[in-house]
């Protein structure tokens, strides 16, 4: 697999989404959190009130009978004369204890299994409701307890108090919720007796604790504020924050008169609702706590994975369509980096999206109009350097011609009439061909009879001491060649292969050689180096002698031009023997 | 591409076994919830005496637990009024929701429970045999021919007295020995007259007095064959005259609960406590008494020709609840213990003064020692002797509910009512209560 580069699209599009993801993930989640809570809070809440409205009025029942207990105790003839009267006559005390407890067995202490009654009076006097019951505490103790001080402060009222234990052996091992009533049958203003019910906390939670839950607490508070029972045992220890809280919330709620109040602390936030329970100045306390909840709910764990999950899937979804949009692009990419190699001549396959195809089409239409545009301009280069030696052809050297004209008048005044006129004519025919013919190319057979023309001028001018013959196979005289191919060597063999008056031979054989034409200009002059020759001839001189401004230098230029580089000329010479040049042209009849 | 293919598939995979796992490890913790709900080793046995048989309950959870660690046995302290109601409520609901595997009923009531929910109760024929326990204990807890119990304490009756207070009155011991209840009147007089204390104390709504003093004469308020008996009842007519006697003699001290009834004698404000030998450990609280106490037989009616020095009050058994769930190890727990542990028995005679009612535990090396508190007495020898002399009665289902209405009787004839016809009146409204 390539590796990522950091900067490719790829890269930058998986980044951005992932982020998005877990952006949208974080705020998705905080949201609904957010808003699930307070419904959930909401609901909670609502259906709590409903639940302390039932627990209302159970507790109330529950009080109610606890009330007409306490009257019947310490609204009792028999109690207040057992308590406060000393009687001499045995029988009489049986009657007054027979009635007592007769009459406290008709009270609704028997319809609760789990309360515990008893009075405690003066001097140690005490009545035990529970007949099988024995006190676990002195009678000195109870009489001085949290709850008898309560009592007595609170005098013909009833109070409640939890304590971490009972004072008889039925109730000595677990928390109770005592209620204790005191009252005076000397009205002295001091309680001379003092009727305790007890019952154990766990029986009181009963009566709520099917409606608790881990999301919430249900707290019972007495007169005074204090937590007589809880399903949490938390709020039973006063040096607990939770326990603190609780107090300072009550008090404030108490204050404000608000039955709903939420607490923020530490991230977390507890929803209290209160109420008071009707006909007594006891208050339920419920406190709702959706954090609790909501961590069995909304499990961060399961939302993280969850979301990397899902980022993941997208992720490599992404990937896989980003990589099959990519590739036509990647392909392009490639493509144009090898466009330089290619002459830029490469087109790019055409697919992939929209974008990608049209990006392709274009680089193809420019590669396209790039090729074109440089084929033209090598046409017009290769048109301008045409242009330049049909020039230079068109252009006969006026030296050439003041001489011609002077060696005919000079034939004129020998008066050989016979001669000028021959070599007039060959002068015409050679400027007819030359000047007015503007054909580029012309048959072998004109170009024969010009480079005939030219050697009937120059022996006419210079003598007969070069010879040249002309040896054509007759079926190559209608092949077509461009003007002037030959007439260079021609030249430059009369003027350089014979220094000094020497006398030679030119010989020009054409030939055909399968698709080719052949042509030899051989002389049996001094020969030249190559080298020397190709130097030599290179720069254009403007010599008298040179019939037109083309060189033999150009001639190689031309051929190559008109016929690609498998054409040409080749040049042989060696010295004292002469010089052989071959020009090989392809076989053109038009 | 194939990589991408292989990438997907994998991550497709992925999420899913995410998914599973997130419900497998749901049904996991219901499941382990469910078990421990229900622990199949633990116990839980009801009583009510804390000095008594709560601590009897406690040395056989010991023992049990030295040889069985994984069971968890749990004692819970009731008031017996208590277990009555819960009983009466759930078996008659049949919701068994926080009843316990076993339960300590006494012997007046179990009858009752027997015959109303007989299918609640756990056979316990393979367990113990009748034939190992006091003969008057077995009676009350077979049904057709089947132990349902096991017989735990003895309730025979005894007159525990004050040696130094019957001293101070001008009587011995000797005196004390083979009583009538005219002979217990008349020291009581004299105790009164010279220490000011009383002789016994009676509790106007507890007719236990007038129950010992039935069962001394072979009676009951029903007869043998469990039909009410009261309006020609002669040896109630006996014990209400004697128990009147008492009274009229001056020598009670009326108490209205248990904390009084024990306050008085360990407080020294009685001179004499007659009534069941699981008194004893209540007495034996009283340190600064000790050797200052014995025990002598129960009082007989001279008057009555059937009334022996001998009777029985109270005294219970354990009983298995079948529906609860743990019947196996709960019948298990009493075999090893209450049914024929004669090493437990001997250690409860020494820490609760227990008169065992397993005939086996007599000879257990407690049973024959003496005891200091009581002067050096061997009290569980005349205990066990007196046991064997209980006459047998039938209690009947009813006990409770008829003396609820005796002890209105009772009054009634304290308070100069003629008794024939009194009884006679309660004859009628008593087999009208008990017929509903």
């Amino acid at each position: 697999m390539k590796k990522i580069h950091a900067n490719s699209l790829l890269f930058k599009v998986v980044g951005t989404v992932i982020i998005g993801i877990v952006i949208l993930a974080v705020l998705l989640s905080v949201v609904n959190i957010t808003i699930s809570k307070k419904v959930f809070v909401d609901n909670f809440a609502e259906s709590q009130q409903k639940i302390f409205s039932q627990i209302d009025s159970e507790f109330y029942d529950f009080y109610r009978d606890m009330t007409d207990i306490m009257s019947a105790i310490s609204g009792n003839e028999n109690m207040e004369t057992y308590l406060t009267k000393v009687q001499k006559d045995e029988t009489a005390v049986m009657e007054n204890r027979y009635l007592l407890n007769e009459q406290l067995k008709n009270s609704k202490i028997t319809d609760y299994n789990e309360i515990s009654v008893f009075i405690l009076g003066q001097d140690g006097k005490s009545y035990l409701c529970s007949k099988s019951d024995i006190f676990a505490s002195e009678k000195d103790e109870i009489w001085n307890s949290r709850v008898a001080e309560a009592a007595r402060a609170n005098m013909n009222k009833i109070i409640c108090k939890y304590e971490p234990s009972g004072f008889t052996n039925v109730m000595k091992s677990e928390p109770v919720v005592m209620m204790a009533k005191a009252w005076s049958y000397s009205n002295t203003g001091y309680a001379d007796a003092i009727a305790f019910i007890t019952i154990k906390e766990s029986d009181i939670r009963r009566m709520y604790s099917h409606f608790t839950s881990r999301t919430s607490d249900i707290v019972l508070l007495n007169q005074d504020n204090e937590v007589i029972s809880s399903d949490n045992r938390e709020f039973f220890e006063s040096g607990n924050t939770v326990y603190q809280e609780l107090d300072e919330v009550v008090a404030a709620m108490t204050g404000q008169e608000e039955d709903r109040k939420e607490i923020k602390k530490s991230g977390s936030i507890r929803t209290y609702l209160m109420q008071k329970l009707q006909s007594t100045n006891y208050k339920i306390v419920g406190i709702i706590n959706p954090d609790e909840a909501f961590k069995e709910h909304y499990n961060v764990n399961n939302l993280v994975l969850l979301t990397l999950l899902i980022s993941a899937a997208v992720v490599c979804l992404l990937i896989y369509f980003l990589r099959q949009q990519a590739k036509p692009l990647g392909v392009l990419v490639k493509a144009m980096k090898n466009s330089k190699d290619n002459d830029f001549k490469g087109h790019v396959p055409v697919e992939g999206t929209y974008e990608v195809r049209e990006v392709s089409e274009t680089y193809n239409r420019m590669v396209d109009e790039l090729d074109k545009y440089i084929t033209q301009l090598i046409r017009v280069q290769e048109d301008k350097r045409t242009a330049e030696i049909h020039a230079l052809q068109m252009q006969i050297n006026p030296h050439y011609m003041y001489n011609t004209l002077a060696s005919i008048k000079w034939l004129i005044w020998q008066g050989d009439a016979g001669k000028s006129t021959k070599v007039i004519d060959a002068f015409i025919s050679l400027l007819r061909n030359v000047i007015s013919n503007s054909d580029e190319f012309v048959t072998v057979g004109q170009e024969i009879e010009n480079l005939n023309n030219y050697v009937l001028i120059n022996q006419a001018r210079y003598g007969d001491a070069i010879k040249v013959e002309f040896f054509v196979m007759p079926q190559c005289n209608h092949y077509k060649v461009p003007k002037l191919i030959l007439q260079p060597f021609v030249e430059n063999a009369f003027f350089h292969a014979f220094p000094e008056g020497r006398t030679g031979r030119i010989q020009v054989f054409v030939k055909e050689t399968g698709g080719n034409l052949k042509f030899d200009i051989t002389d049996n002059g001094v020969g030249i180096r190559t080298e020397q020759l190709m130097a030599l001839h290179k720069k254009e001189n403007r010599k008298s002698e040179h019939f037109t401004g083309i060189g033999i230098g150009n001639v190689d230029d031309r051929i190559k031009l008109i016929y690609g580089l498998d054409y040409g000329i080749n040049i042989f010479s060696e010295e004292e023997k002469g010089t052989t040049i071959t020009l090989v042209v392809p076989k053109r009849e038009n | 591409m194939k990589m991408k293919k292989v990438l997907a598939i994998l991550l497709a995979g992925a999420m899913t076994i995410g998914l599973m796992a997130c419900s497998g490890s749901d049904s996991k913790e219901a499941d382990s919830k469910d078990t421990s709900a229900k622990s199949e080793d633990k116990l839980t046995i009801w009583a009510w005496d804390e000095s008594f048989n709560i601590k009897a309950a406690n040395e056989a959870k010991e023992i049990y637990a030295a040889k069985n660690p994984d069971v968890d046995v749990e004692v819970v302290t009731m008031a017996q009024d208590d277990i009555v109601a819960k009983l009466n409520t759930s078996l008659s609901s049949g919701s068994y929701d926080g009843l316990p595997d076993i339960v300590l009923i006494e012997d007046y009531r179990i009858q009752g429970y027997l015959n109303a929910y007989q299918d609640d109760f756990s056979d316990l024929s393979d367990i113990a045999s009748a034939g190992d326990f006091a003969e008057y204990k077995t009676g009350v807890n077979q049904i057709d021919g089947k132990m349902y119990g096991v017989p735990f304490d003895s309730g025979v009756a005894a007159m525990f007295y004050r040696t130094d207070l019957i001293e101070e009155a001008g009587y011995t011991q000797d005196d004390m020995n083979g009583l009538t209840w005219d002979k217990y009147i008349e020291i009581g007089k004299a105790v009164k007259e010279k220490t000011g204390k009383a002789m016994l104390t009676l509790d106007p709504s507890d007719l236990g007095q007038i129950r010992m003093m039935l069962q001394s004469a072979g009676a009951w308020y029903t007869d043998a064959d469990g039909k009410v008996d009261i309006a020609d009842n002669q040896a109630l007519k006996d014990a209400i005259t004697t128990y009147k006697n008492l009274v009229d003699a001056g020598i009670t001290k009326t108490t209205s609960d248990w904390d009084q009834f024990v306050g008085a004698f360990n407080n020294g404000e009685v001179a004499s406590v007659p009534t069941g030998c699981w008194i004893s450990p209540s007495v034996m609280k009283a340190e600064d008494q000790s050797g200052k106490w014995a025990v002598a037989a129960f009082p007989k009616m001279a008057e009555n020709a059937d009334s022996v020095n001998a009777s029985s009050i109270g005294g219970a058994g354990w009983y298995v609840l079948k529906n609860v769930g743990h019947e196996d190890t709960a019948k298990e727990f009493l075999k090893e213990t209450f049914a024929s542990n004669i090493d437990l028995m001997n250690q409860l005679a020494v820490d609760i003064n227990l008169v065992s009612t397993l005939k086996a535990s007599s000879e257990a090396e407690n049973y024959s020692k003496g005891v200091d508190f009581y002067g050096g007495q061997e009290i569980f020898g005349d205990f066990a002797e007196w046991t064997n002399e209980v006459p047998s009665v039938n209690y009947g289902e009813d006990t409770y509910a008829i003396e609820d209405m005796m002890t209105e009787a009772v009054q009634a004839i304290m308070g100069g009512a003629d008794m024939d016809k009194t009884l006679a009146d309660y004859q009628t409204q008593v087999e009208a209560a008990v017929a509903q």
